[in-house]
């Protein structure tokens, strides 16, 4: 039992030639479930923030008796393509064991909308995902690397695509731990994470934004802001089944995603 | 809620759940529904229903504790063509364990479930 973060990608697939108002998105490609994780008294869990990417702007909204409100519960619309920062990052709103959340998406003519929920679990059953403070990475330190793994994305949208952290290069160093602080990536994305032994084999994801302020940092910003151990730490030797986790709302889109890692001394 | 919130009580005893039954029920919404759906997952003690009919085609509305209907029946609501149901669950309301499912026979039906839900945070607002 103990700390997990998962992401939970939705979409909305609209063939019509017609733009759709929220309609409600579907796991069905991901096979991520949008019922939140049972987990026992005395624990929490919260989400902590969503990513919309869509062919122009467009609305997401989640619902929930448990939210505020079931009538617009948290509703966002923002021409910023995937979004970055629909929630601040100091902020985390509860959510409840066994709870199931509605997400509806708006959707271009002829288009797909994407979205990611990123949930953070106090301690759940069978996960205990290796998650740092800043200060204990920045404590024990050595080296920034950049690894660089070639991406592309499923051709079925709402799909989840796992590259292994060592398809492009090799160069981690065994029996060394290595800390993810954040990525870049070369080509929009919903959004960009890893999946691994380290993280219950759950995935852990940024925005799949190109700008790199704030995306290259974005676990240690999380963590800061939220007080509470985000960056996830992994064994290089793990790296046969450590993947980078990728979705975007448009088929099989290329992307050379980087991964900014800190060797760890211990 | 930054850094690490107390957590949430989900066990509760039957004496503070009873005292939960006494609390104001929240409103949970649906509109214009004519096919089974999930209304919420989890447990609630459920106060009342209330809801109209607005295609014109009386029905039965059967709420299941659980997430399809094979869930245990919470309650068996027949409505008239435009008609309404309005019902109370007495004083100590009845429990959901799992959930409410929502089972409609025919009609379009809008209205609201009311309910306290039993796990709650330290910042939970009372009966929310």
């Amino acid at each position: 039992m103990g700390l997990a973060i998962d992401t939970v990608l939705v979409d909305v697939h609209n063939a019509t030639t017609n733009a759709v108002t929220l309609t409600n998105a579907t796991v069905t490609n991901s096979g991520d479930s949008l019922s939140i994780r049972s987990f026992d008294t005395g624990a929490w869990a919260k989400l902590e923030s969503i990513f919309l990417q869509g062919s122009s702007t467009e609305q997401a909204r989640i619902l929930s008796p448990r939210l505020h409100d079931n009538v617009t519960g948290l509703t966002f619309e923002t021409p910023e393509t995937p979004s970055e920062f629909l929630f601040p990052q100091e902020v985390g709103e509860p959510m409840y064991s066994s709870d199931t959340l509605t997400v509806q998406l708006s959707a271009a003519a002829s288009s797909d909308s994407v979205a990611a929920l990123l949930m953070y679990y106090s301690n759940i059953d069978g996960v205990s995902a290796n998650l740092a403070t800043w200060a204990q990475v920045k404590a024990a330190m050595i080296h920034l690397k950049t690894v660089e793994v070639a991406v592309t994305s499923s051709p079925t949208i709402g799909t989840w695509t796992d590259t292994v952290i060592t398809t492009t290069e090799n160069q981690l160093k065994a029996d060394y731990t290595y800390a993810l602080l954040g990525f870049e990536t070369t080509a929009p994305l919903c959004a960009m994470g890893i999946k691994g032994p380290a993280t219950g084999n759950l995935r852990i994801c940024a925005p799949g934004a190109t700008s790199t302020l704030d995306i290259t940092r974005y676990f240690v910003e999380l963590g800061n802001h939220q007080n509470t151990p985000h960056i996830p730490v992994f064994k290089a030797n793990d790296r046969g089944a450590t993947n980078i986790s990728v979705a975007a709302n448009t088929a099989s889109v290329s992307a050379h995603v980087y991964a900014y890692l800190a060797q760890l001394s211990s | 809620m930054a850094g690490e919130p107390v957590g949430q009580d989900r066990k509760m005893s039957w004496g503070a759940q009873a005292a939960f039954a006494s609390l104001p029920a929240s409103p949970n919404q649906f509109l214009g529904k004519s096919a089974a759906f999930q209304l919420f997952t989890g447990r609630y003690i459920l106060a009342g229903i209330s809801f109209s009919e607005t295609a014109g085609t009386a029905g039965v509305l059967t709420v299941h504790d659980g997430q399809d209907a094979t869930g245990e029946i919470l309650g068996v609501f027949p409505y008239a063509a435009n008609g309404g149901v309005n019902q109370l669950f007495g004083v100590v309301g009845a429990m959901s364990e799992i959930g409410a499912y929502m089972s409609i026979s025919a009609g379009t039906i809008t209205g609201t479930l009311l309910a306290v839900p039993t796990w709650t945070y330290d910042i939970t607002a009372p009966g929310q």
